[in-house]
C-alpha cells in the first residue's frame, strides 16, 4: 500500500492514506510515480526540459548526453536484397545509395549540424561519415583497398 | 513483405530507402518526409529489387 494522489478524470482529486511511507502519484488511477524509502519509480514517457543529470558508477551526479539516433543494419544484399533494419531509434529510413553508399534519415531533425557521429562496421573495413545534414547523415563503408563495399553489420549513433 | 521506396539519385542511379520498423510512420508518410522534394518515387515490394549487387552503382530508375 502507498499514499496515493489521484487525479480523476471523474472526481477531481482523489486521495488515500496509510502509514507504508510510500508515496503513490496517479493519473486517473494509474501509477506514473512511486516514491519509496528506497527510491522512485516512474512509468509512461518522460519529458526533461532541463538537463538530465545522474550518477551511475561516473562518480558524481552529471550531466549526460544522450544518444539522439541509432541503428544497426545489414548493407550487403540479403535475402531481400536491401538494408534490413535490425533495430533503430529515431530513424525513418536506411537509403541504399550505392555500394557502400548510405543515408541515415532521422525522425525528428537535429537541432543543428554541430553532433557527433561514431559508427563501425565489422570484418576490419571502415566507416566514413560523409555529409552531415540536421536530417540525415550520409555514411561510406570501405574495404582495405579504400573501395567502396557493402557491409553486413553497420552500426551508428548520433549524440547531441 | 516489405515495402520499399525507389527513387532517382542525381547521378543516373537509384537510391532504395528501406523503412525502420519502429519509426511508426506509414509509407506514404515516409515517402513524403525522406524522397527529396521533386523527385519521382515508386513504392515497391522488396521483392523486386535484385538480391544481386555485383553491379549495384549500374542500377538505374525507370518511370
Amino acid at each position: 500500500m502507498a499514499v496515493t494522489l489521484n487525479a480523476s478524470t471523474t472526481t477531481g482529486l482523489v486521495q488515500s492514506a496509510d502509514t507504508s511511507g510510500s508515496l503513490n502519484i496517479q493519473s486517473n488511477g494509474t501509477t506514473v510515480l512511486g516514491v519509496t524509502s528506497t527510491g522512485t519509480s516512474v512509468t509512461g514517457t518522460q519529458s526533461v526540459s532541463g538537463n538530465l543529470s545522474f550518477n551511475s558508477g561516473y562518480g558524481s551526479s552529471a550531466v549526460a548526453y544522450g544518444c539522439r539516433a541509432w541503428v544497426n543494419f545489414n548493407g550487403t544484399t540479403n535475402t531481400g536484397g536491401f538494408c534490413t533494419i535490425r533495430g533503430s531509434g529515431n530513424v525513418t529510413t536506411v537509403a541504399d545509395n550505392g555500394t557502400g553508399d548510405y543515408t541515415i534519415n532521422f525522425t525528428t531533425a537535429m537541432p543543428d549540424t554541430n553532433y557527433s557521429a561514431v559508427g563501425n562496421v565489422t570484418g576490419g573495413k571502415f566507416l566514413g561519415m560523409d555529409v552531415l545534414l540536421v536530417g540525415s547523415i550520409q555514411i561510406a563503408s570501405r574495404d582495405v583497398a579504400n573501395a567502396p563495399s557493402d557491409q553486413s553489420n553497420v552500426l551508428v549513433a548520433v549524440f547531441r | 513483405m516489405t515495402q520499399l521506396i525507389i527513387y532517382p539519385n542525381d547521378n543516373g542511379g537509384v537510391v532504395v530507402l528501406t523503412p525502420a520498423p519502429e519509426c511508426g510512420l506509414t509509407i506514404e508518410q515516409i515517402a513524403a518526409k525522406d524522397v527529396p522534394a521533386g523527385k519521382p518515387y515508386k513504392i515497391v515490394d522488396g521483392s523486386d529489387i535484385p538480391t544481386d549487387r555485383t553491379f549495384r552503382n549500374a542500377w538505374e530508375y525507370q518511370e
